[in-house]
């Protein structure tokens, strides 16, 4: 091949996918097919570019493995499940500033209180109440989300599975520092001090459960 | 005398007329909302359509049937917690390509893939012939598991699933002139492994 011929087949060697594929503006279209007329080397490899892209485009495609289709949508209706559950919780923002909110309207009562006046048992008690309620609801959901996920249901990757659990983990420690500090602030009744076990025994559990899997 | 404004104007009339037809994704539209509402059988249904050709462009991305399988797994669950996000610029079918490639790439840099057959098997390729037969077939697979992955993307869904350039811009990020670009690479990568040529 001479010097001067190797620029235009260089030219046209990178054009010739966009030839063969119809995807050239006509005038360089019509550069391409002037040069492939001229040019055996070129007008073969343009027939093998060709070729190849028809056989590409009749490469069969293999059918769903067996029993795949049947799991994705199994697994889809455990997570669609798993979503339900959690939407009739409430939002764990609401309870968090319900239980700040409560802890808040004890404290205030507490101080306004005359010297000598006890708060009133049942208020505290029912401080208490909402915190071990809260708890047992993100115990409970941080369970059956590492339930589904030890029973193959939620095949989530460990950074995917330790955000949610550490989240919920997070919560339970917030109720933990909330029972405290109402036991601090002389607002602890029996039912706070069982309260705050439960919600401790609640995140050893929970811990243990979430150690035992790969996130872990 | 100026021609250009009577230009111009004649131009933006013509546009007027003939405005760019806006894509019809009121079926993508309704299959997502069924989805997002919990209907019985939606969820089958976009399985159905597209699950197939998320196993194979997975396969044949990593040359593995088992981490296929897996993989399809995971893009499954995955659009189905993010099929909110489908807002329906993008045709359905390029979002799911979208969410399946992001997914089976990033697998790409934490594993790299490992063809299930054995390298010692790897026969030197044969010659280009132009009947897709069994070994012409078997022959074009080993070729495009040797390819280096982003050629490997762009070439799988340009040649064998048919999506547009623009698509696969949209799908990978990148200029529609990098996918053309990459798309001849791989060509021309494919003919030289069907030669029985090292990459």
């Amino acid at each position: 091949m001479r010097s001067e011929d190797r620029h235009p087949c260089a030219e046209t060697e990178s054009r010739l996918s966009l030839w063969v594929d119809g995807d050239l503006p006509p005038e360089d279209a019509a550069a391409v097919r002037a040069h492939l007329a001229a040019c055996a080397s070129c007008a073969a490899l343009a027939a093998e570019l060709g070729a190849l892209r028809d056989q590409l485009a009749r490469l069969p495609a293999q059918a769903l493995p067996p029993g795949l289709a049947g799991r994705i949508r199994r697994q889809a209706e455990a997570e669609r499940l798993l979503r339900r559950d959690r939407r009739r919780l409430p939002g764990r923002p609401v309870w968090a500033a319900a239980a700040a909110l409560i802890l808040l309207a004890a404290g205030l009562t507490w101080q306004a209180l005359p010297p000598g006046a006890a708060p009133a048992p049942d208020r505290a008690g029912q401080t208490a109440g909402h915190a071990l309620a809260d708890a047992r609801h993100e115990y409970q959901y941080a369970l059956v989300f590492l339930e589904a996920h030890a029973a193959g249901l939620l095949p989530l990757a460990p950074d995917e599975l330790r955000q949610p659990i550490q989240a919920e983990m997070a919560q339970l420690d917030q109720l933990i520092e909330n029972q405290e500090r109402a036991i601090a602030g002389g607002l602890a009744t029996t039912q706070t001090w069982e309260s705050l076990m439960d919600v401790y025994q609640c995140k050893v559990e929970l811990l243990a459960l979430f150690l035992s899997t790969d996130a872990g | 005398m100026n021609a250009m404004p009577a230009l111009n104007s004649t131009v933006s009339l013509v546009m007027e007329s003939f405005p760019r037809p806006v894509p019809d994704r009121s079926e993508d539209m309704n299959l997502v909302d069924r989805i997002v509402r919990g209907e019985e059988g939606a969820f089958a249904e976009l399985l159905d359509r597209y699950g197939r050709r998320i196993f194979n462009l997975a396969r044949r991305m990593c040359g593995n049937a088992t981490t296929a399988e897996d993989l399809t797994q995971e893009v499954f669950l995955l659009l189905l917690r993010k099929i909110r996000q489908y807002d329906g610029r993008a045709a359905l079918a390029t979002w799911i390509h979208r969410v399946a490639v992001n997914r089976i790439i990033s697998e790409f840099r934490r594993q790299p893939p490992v063809a299930e057959a054995a390298d010692d098997d790897a026969a030197p390729f044969r010659g280009v012939s132009t009947a897709p037969g069994l070994h012409r077939r078997l022959d074009l697979e080993a070729a495009i598991g040797q390819l280096p992955p982003g050629y490997r993307a762009v070439l799988l869904m340009h040649d064998v699933e048919g999506l547009r350039h623009q698509e696969i811009a949209d799908i990978l990020d990148i200029s529609v002139g990098t996918s053309k670009s990459q798309l001849h690479h791989a060509r021309m990568q494919m003919r030289a492994l069907l030669q029985g040529e090292t990459p």
